[in-house]
């Protein structure tokens, strides 16, 4: 089967073409046209240049996509769009563009929820080979810029949110912490990058609900007390700033971390995954690895580090288990910015 | 008017008594720099007229809309929005804002409303509430 997706719910405008052959995968092209560039000079992703360049984007990209999978319209099965959760004015480009495709070349079409993408990325590796079996049940630890939430799932079927955060996004605490340290946009790599053997204990910092005996998370006021600590230093020299964020970052790490095993333990899991722009972060990957090594008997995977942040395979994946499970029309399928899962 | 709060339930208790001036069609325009306590205060605004589902940081979605079941208030949707990330005003537009301000069942706050100052000139019933968070103590300005 040959599945072309899209997805735009956020900043990134992407496409791609994933053919499965009963458990083997191939990739046959995957496109992000990457607003990085536009977005920097903002301090972040100003939501009405994102659905301009949506626009600008979407039909360039499609058409680029289907030149390297080397694949005309009529070979392929499935399309599969992201529908939510997403800035509505984003999502619109992506669904309405999916629909019209859907229509004109007569093919079946799957709404595709964001958060579902993300946990699907983990089910390949590189750029062809067999599905990941993934031991049930799982756990996944979804965190970007928009979402942070602890996912338990008992097949590919059947996701459930066991906890999320009450105010604030790990992704948007990293992005609101590089602007009050001066640092650029997007937060996350920037202050990982800083973090880097610097002093994680050198700003006492709170880890936010860590005895809050659920699974929920609140990062807003770990951004305050940065903002407070950052406030009275007195020598905010680069050593400090690299201090600073290596002590947030850990305070983070800790949270997330902590509150993932635990729900592994209590749901006596057999695989912990992880999804999500954030999970990209080098010591979140492996300070998780660790954690959950020490668990007898589980499993951990981890998306491929381009498959991390938004992308159109993630869609396809997700669009192609969702399919087997039934079809939907495309007339019904409508954009829905608080998409839950 | 001008509230001290030096803990969460002095703001909570600020927001209780903000509650009781709610009819309805109001925009709860909330100014106040990172970490000031704006979602916090919206949380709290919500909870105490109804809102049953968790109310997050609408940074990423620019706006969520949440139904409140409360019998007693005339109150039936809180619409919550977050100008952080915005540039123009328009973009709000776009996002279908103009059906919920001033609508008389609903209730729109407004995190950094500085940033869209004049385009809420032509709108009436606004309550402007400006934040800010020194020496431990969050210093709430009502208008």
């Amino acid at each position: 089967m040959i599945i072309l997706a899209i997805e735009t719910s956020c900043d990134e405008t992407a496409v791609a073409v994933l053919e499965i052959k009963g458990q083997n995968f191939k990739v046959l092209a995957n496109l992000v046209s990457s607003q990085i560039n536009i977005h920097k000079k903002y301090g972040g992703v100003v939501p009405e240049v994102a659905a301009r360049k949506h626009l600008e984007h979407i039909l360039p990209l499609l058409d680029q996509v289907l030149k390297k999978a080397k694949i005309k319209p009529e070979k392929i099965d499935l399309i599969g769009v992201v529908n939510g959760p997403g800035l509505i004015t984003s999502l619109i480009v992506g669904v309405e563009t999916a629909k019209t495709l859907a229509l004109v070349w007569q093919k079946p079409l799957v709404p595709v929820n964001h958060i579902k993408a993300h946990i699907s990325a983990n089910l390949i590796e590189g750029n062809k080979g067999k599905l990941r079996k993934i031991k049930f049940p799982a756990l996944c630890l979804v965190v970007s810029g928009g979402h942070t939430s602890l996912v338990l799932l008992k097949n590919l079927k059947s996701f459930k949110t066991i906890g999320q955060t009450r105010d604030d996004a790990v992704g948007e605490a990293f992005d609101k912490v590089a602007k009050i340290l001066g640092l650029g946009y997007p937060g996350g790599p920037i202050i990982s990058k800083k973090a880097e053997n610097a002093d994680t204990e050198y700003f006492k910092l709170p880890r936010p609900m860590l005895n809050s005996h659920d699974f929920d998370f609140s990062f807003s006021g770990l951004k305050t007390a940065v903002k407070i600590a950052w406030g009275k230093e007195k020598f905010r020299d680069e050593k400090m700033v690299r201090n600073m964020c290596a002590s947030f970052q850990q305070a983070c790490l800790d949270v997330l971390i902590t509150k993932t095993i635990s729900a592994a333990q209590k749901y006596k899991v057999k695989s912990v995954l992880v999804g999500g722009g954030v999970a990209a972060n080098k010591e979140l990957r492996s300070q998780l690895a660790t954690a959950v090594k020490n668990l007898k008997e589980v499993e951990f995977y981890q998306p491929d580090l381009h498959l991390t942040t938004d992308n159109a395979l993630m869609v396809a994946i997700a669009a192609y288990f969702s399919y087997k499970e039934g079809k939907s029309n495309w007339k019904n399928i409508k954009v829905e910015p608080n998409l839950e899962l | 008017m001008k509230y001290i709060a030096k803990t969460n339930q002095d703001t909570y208790n600020i927001a209780a008594k903000l509650s009781k001036r709610l009819k309805g069609g109001e925009i709860v325009a909330l100014e106040g720099d990172l970490g000031a306590g704006k979602t916090t205060f919206t949380q709290y605004l919500a909870k105490i007229l109804g809102v049953k589902k968790q109310v997050t940081s609408p940074t990423f979605v620019l706006m969520k809309i949440y139904p409140i079941t409360n019998h007693q208030s005339p109150i039936t949707n809180l619409v919550h929005v977050d100008c952080y990330r915005l540039d123009d005003p328009q973009e709000l537009f776009y996002l279908g804002i103009e059906e919920y301000l001033n609508k008389k069942d609903t209730l729109v706050v407004i995190e950094w409303a500085d940033k869209i100052r004049n385009y809420l000139k032509k709108f009436k019933k606004k309550i402007w509430i400006k934040m800010k968070f020194k020496n431990n103590k969050r210093i709430i300005n009502i208008n």
